[in-house]
C-alpha cells in the first residue's frame, strides 16, 4: 500500500468507526478514538478492564498517525505497511466487517418495485505447497434464478446501496434457500479450483516423498531390531516416537493442500435492472 | 487435479445462521468493503519471492541477507543452518525468514532459543526491526504467548521442559547452535525432541566441528540427509579433513547450510587498526615474574603457566590463585614456601604497569573504550584504578543476570566511558557504538578473540575500529602475541578461515597446543622456536588455502 493510499485508508477506517478526525494535514492525522476503537487498537486491556469493573467512564485516547515519510520525526505514530497497528486495524475489519445486509436505493417512478435477493460471499483460497499463496474470490449468487457472478464486489456501486430498504420497495422471497445457496457457492469454488493448473503440488509431493525416504532410512536401525533388552525397548520406543513426530511434521510442511476461508458475506437486494446487468456482465 | 492434494472448500456452519438471523448486527457497507480490500491487500499472490521486505520498509537489508533468506525459503524449505561469519547479521537473516513464514501464515507458534545473555537482544530486535511480538521467557505462563525467546538452560528445566515438549511448534530458531554438536548432551537430546515444522540453526563456527558434529547438527534439521549414524561414521570416520575433501559430502552440506564470509558480501567494512602496545614491567614486577618463572620452570605444569599469565594481568589475579593453591591443595612444603615468597613479593609491588598504560591510552580522549580481560580479579582492580583516575567505567561479565547486562550496556552507551568485560561477556552483546577495544590480556583461543572483536567490528559499525593489544615485554604474553598471533595475522583476517585451517592441520585446540609448548620446553629459547614453528605451519596452510580458495564447507 502506498503511503498516500494508507492515508486514505486511515481516513476511511476512522470515519467508518465513528471516530472524530480532529486534524488532518499533510499526512499527519489526529484522531479522537471512541471507547470501542481504543479498546480494539490501543492495546491496553487492563485499563479497560478496570474502567468496566468500577463502572466508570473511560477516557479514550487521542492519537496522531503519520503517513507522510517526510514527517516521520514528528510527534505521533508512523504508520507504514508493516506496522502492527495497521495490521491490528486489518484484523478488526475482518471481525467487524463480516456480515452485511444492503439494499439498492431505488426510487420507483410508479407503484412498488421488487428487489432481488443476492448472496454474496468473499473468500480467500489458500494454496499450500512448499510455500503458500492466496487468491481472493468474490462471488454473487442470484437467489431467485441461481445465476452466479464472479468478481461481484468490483461491480457494485457503493453510492447506490444502503442498509435500509427504500419506501415503495419490497424484497422477493428467495427461491433458493440459504443452506443450498452456500453449497452452490462452495461447489462453484470447488470447480473453479479444480480447473486450475496445480503443477506446484507435484514439486511438494516429490519433496515429501524423498524426505520421507531419508527419514525412514535414518531411523532404519533404531526401528528395525527386535530386542529383548528392556533398555533397548525403551530406546526403540523413543526412536519410534521421534520418527512419528518427524513424519507428521514432514506432512505438515509438504503435503499440498487447498483450503477456503471466508472473508465476509452478506445478502444484498438489487433491483431487477441491476440484477440483469450483473448477469449480462456489464 | 492431483488427487493427493487435500482440498477443503466448505465454509463454517455458523455462516448460514449469521446470514439469515434477523437480529444480526449487520455492518456498514464501508466496513464490509474495507474488510474485503484489506484481505485482498495482504494476500500473497505468488508462491515465489519474499514478501517480508515490503512489510519492513524501515530496515535496509543487505544483499547477502536477502539472498540468504530467499535461499532458505525457496530452496531449503525453511530448515537450514545459518553459518555466516560473526557480524554479518545472522539474526537479521533469521528474522527475515521468520517474518516471511509468519506473513504467509505458515508460522504462528514460535520458539527462539538463545544464550541467556542474548535473550533480551533477540526480543528487542524481533520487536523493533521485524514487528514480531516476541517476549522473553520469565514466568511459566509466558509459554502461552505465540513467540517466546528463552535460554536453552531454562527451557530444558522443569516445569518449562514438559510444556515445551508438548507444544507443536511451527518455527524454532536456535542461536549459537554449535553448542549442540555433541549428541550425547542433555541439550542435544532436548532440542532433538522438540516438535518443529521449520527450524533455523545459527552458528558462526560450524566448520570447527568434527564431521560427526556436522552430522549431529544436520540430523536435527534433516534426519537422514547425511545418512544414518552408522553409515556416516563408517564412510567418513572421524577424520575431520574429510569435509573439504569429499565433494559429495560438501554438496550435501551445502543443501542445508548458508555461509557468507565478509569478503563475499561485497560490503565495505570499516578498517581494523591493530596496534600492539608493548609495556615494560616495573623492576619489582620484573623480579617477581622472574622468580615465579624460575621456581616453576623445568616442566611447568598448567597451574604455573596460569600464574604467569595472571601476573601479566594483575597482582590481584595472581594473588587469588596463589592463595587458593595454598589453601586447597596438598602441596609440598618447599613448594608452599616458594608460593609464599611470591605472595610476599606481590605484596611489595606497586601498581600494575598495564593499568597505568590504560590510563595513558585513554588519556583525555572522549571516546568510548571496551577493555577485555580474562580475569575477574583484574576486572575489579581496573575498575578501582580507573575510578582513581577519574575515568568512569562499568563492569560486564557472563554471570550477570540478563537485566543487569542490559542495564550495564545502557550505562555504557549513555554515561560511562569504559566497559570492562571478562571473557564470558564477549558473547552476545553488540557494541557497535564503540570503536576502541583494548585486549588487556589475550586469550589463547583465537576464536574467543574473534568473538571479542566481533562485538565492535560488526555490521553497523560506522567508524574504523582500533584494537590495542597489550603485551608485557619478555613474558609469555609477548611471545604468544608476536610469535604467533601477529605472524598468522590473526587480527586482520577472518577467523572462519583460520578455523578451517586449524582443522586441516588437525589442531583441535590452539590453546592446548600453546600450553603444551610452554610447559614442555626446557628453555625460553626452545619455546620461542616451537612457537615460531607453529606459526609457520599455520601461515603456510593459510597461503595454501588462499591459493586454492577452499575452506571448509563454504
Amino acid at each position: 500500500m502506498e503511503q498516500a493510499a494508507l492515508h486514505n485508508f486511515l481516513h476511511r477506517y476512522f470515519t467508518a468507526n465513528d471516530c472524530d478526525i480532529v486534524e488532518d494535514q499533510d499526512g499527519v492525522m489526529t484522531v479522537q478514538l471512541t471507547d470501542e476503537v481504543d479498546e480494539m487498537l490501543m492495546n491496553r486491556p487492563f485499563y479497560w478492564h478496570y474502567v468496566k469493573r468500577i463502572g466508570g467512564q473511560g477516557m479514550p485516547m487521542k492519537v496522531t498517525f503519520i503517513t507522510n515519510p517526510e514527517k516521520q520525526e514528528e510527534k505521533g505514530e508512523w504508520i507504514h505497511f508493516g506496522s502492527p497497528r495497521l495490521h491490528k486495524m486489518f484484523q478488526t475489519l475482518r471481525e467487524k466487517g463480516r456480515i452485511t445486509r444492503q439494499y439498492e436505493q431505488v426510487t420507483p417512478s410508479q407503484g412498488q418495485t421488487s428487489l432481488v435477493p443476492w448472496l454474496m460471499i468473499n473468500a480467500s483460497v489458500q494454496y499450500k505447497g512448499t510455500q503458500r499463496k492466496d487468491e481472493v474470490l468474490s462471488i454473487g449468487l442470484n437467489l431467485m434464478n441461481g445465476g452466479m457472478i464472479p468478481g461481484i464486489m468490483e461491480k457494485i456501486d457503493p453510492n447506490k446501496i444502503g442498509p435500509i430498504i427504500n419506501d415503495y420497495c419490497f424484497t422477493l422471497t428467495p427461491m433458493i434457500r440459504m443452506p443450498s445457496a452456500i453449497k452452490r457457492v462452495e461447489q462453484y469454488i470447488n470447480t473453479y479450483i479444480k480447473s486450475q493448473d496445480h503443477s506446484w503440488s507435484v514439486d511438494a509431493l516429490q519433496q515429501l516423498e524423498s524426505e520421507k525416504e531419508l527419514l525412514s532410512y535414518f531411523f532404519r536401525h533404531d526401528l528395525g531390531n527386535e530386542s529383548e533388552q528392556e533398555e533397548d525397548a525403551e530406546a526403540k520406543e523413543d526412536a519410534e516416537k521421534r520418527y512419528q513426530d518427524e513424519l507428521n511434521k514432514l506432512e505438515e510442511r509438504f503435503q499440498p493442500s487447498i483450503s477456503v476461508e471466508l472473508i465476509n458475506a452478506g445478502v444484498l437486494y438489487f433491483s431487477q435492472e441491476s440484477s440483469t446487468r450483473f448477469i449480462k456482465g456489464e | 487435479m492431483n488427487e493427493q492434494i487435500q482440498l477443503n472448500t466448505t465454509f463454517d456452519e455458523s455462516l448460514e445462521q449469521d446470514l439469515i438471523a434477523e437480529n444480526s448486527s449487520y455492518c456498514s457497507w464501508d466496513l464490509f468493503q474495507m474488510a474485503y480490500e484489506t484481505s485482498k491487500h495482504v494476500a500473497n499472490p505468488e508462491f515465489q519471492g519474499l514478501q517480508s521486505q515490503k512489510y519492513l520498509p524501515h530496515v535496509d537489508f543487505l544483499p547477502h541477507q536477502m539472498k540468504c533468506a530467499e535461499q532458505v525459503v525457496e530452496k531449503m524449505n525453511g530448515r537450514a543452518i545459518l553459518a555466516d561469519e560473526v557480524g554479518l547479521g545472522k539474526t537479521i537473516e533469521a528474522g527475515l525468514i521468520l517474518k516471511e513464514y509468519m506473513i504467509r501464515g505458515l508460522a504462528k507458534k514460535i520458539l527462539i532459543l538463545a544464550p541467556a545473555s542474548l535473550v533480551n537482544q533477540w526480543v528487542v530486535e524481533m520487536n523493533t526491526k521485524f514487528h514480531i511480538p516476541a517476549v522473553a521467557q520469565r514466568k511459566t505462563h509466558v509459554w502461552e504467548q505465540d513467540v517466546v525467546v528463552s535460554s536453552i538452560d531454562t527451557a530444558k528445566r522443569a516445569p518449562h521442559r514438559d510444556i515445551i515438549l508438548d507444544t507443536d511448534y511451527d518455527f524454532i530458531i536456535i542461536d549459537e547452535a554449535h553448542k549442540l554438536k555433541n549428541h550425547k548432551t542433555k541439550n542435544y537430546e532436548f532440542v532433538r525432541s522438540l516438535k518443529k515444522k521449520y527450524c533455523l540453526l545459527l552458528t558462526a563456527t560450524p566448520v570447527q566441528n568434527h564431521l560427526v558434529d556436522i552430522f549431529n547438527l544436520v540430523s536435527i534439521l534433516k534426519p537422514g540427509h547425511l545418512g544414518n549414524y552408522d553409515d556416516f561414521t563408517k564412510r567418513f570416520g572421524r577424520n575431520r579433513n574429510q569435509l573439504s575433501n569429499d565433494e559429495h559430502l560438501k554438496e550435501l552440506v551445502k543443501k542445508v547450510m548458508v555461509r557468507n564470509s565478509r569478503g563475499e558480501t561485497g560490503i565495505e567494512w570499516t578498517k581494523r587498526n591493530v596496534e600492539t602496545v608493548h609495556i615494560d614491567f616495573s623492576e619489582e614486577e620484573q623480579n617477581t615474574y622472574k622468580y615465579l618463572s624460575e621456581v616453576t620452570s623445568g616442566g611447568m605444569a598448567f597451574t604455573n603457566i596460569t600464574l604467569l599469565r595472571e601476573l601479566c594481568s594483575s597482582r590481584e589475579a595472581c594473588f587469588l590463585s596463589l592463595q587458593n593453591m595454598l589453601k586447597n591443595e596438598e602441596i609440598h612444603p618447599s613448594r608452599a614456601e616458594q608460593l609464599q615468597e611470591v605472595i610476599s613479593m606481590i605484596e611489595q609491588m606497586p601498581h600494575h604497569a598495564k593499568a597505568q598504560k590504560v590510563v595513558d591510552l585513554i588519556g583525555d580522549s572522549k571516546e568510548k573504550f571496551i577493555i577485555f580481560t580474562e580475569y575477574r580479579a583484574t576486572q575489579y582492580y581496573l575498575q578501582w584504578y580507573l575510578q582513581q583516575h577519574g575515568i568512569s567505567s562499568v563492569p560486564f561479565r557472563g554471570g550477570f543476570k540478563r537485566s543487569k547486562k542490559d542495564w550495564m550496556k545502557q550505562l555504557f552507551q549513555n554515561h560511562a566511558q569504559v566497559l570492562i568485560a571478562t571473557e564470558a561477556g564477549g558473547e552476545g552483546i553488540n557494541l557497535q557504538f564503540c570503536n576502541n577495544m583494548i585486549n588487556y590480556d589475550l586469550p589463547w583461543n583465537p576464536m574467543r578473540l574473534e568473538q571479542r572483536i566481533g562485538r565492535v567490528h560488526r555490521f553497523g559499525q560506522k567508524e574504523d575500529v582500533n584494537i590495542y593489544n597489550f603485551a608485557i615485554r619478555d613474558t609469555i604474553e609477548e611471545h604468544v602475541l608476536s610469535l604467533l598471533y601477529e605472524k598468522i595475522q590473526l587480527f586482520q583476517r577472518v577467523v572462519g578461515n583460520l578455523d578451517a585451517i586449524l582443522q586441516k592441520l588437525e589442531i583441535d585446540n590452539l590453546e592446548n597446543e600453546i600450553q603444551d609448548i610452554v610447559s614442555q620446553s626446557a628453555s625460553e629459547g626452545e619455546m620461542k622456536i616451537k612457537l615460531d614453528n607453529l606459526s609457520s605451519v599455520i601461515s603456510y596452510a593459510q597461503e595454501q588455502e588462499e591459493q586454492h580458495g577452499t575452506s571448509g564447507a563454504s
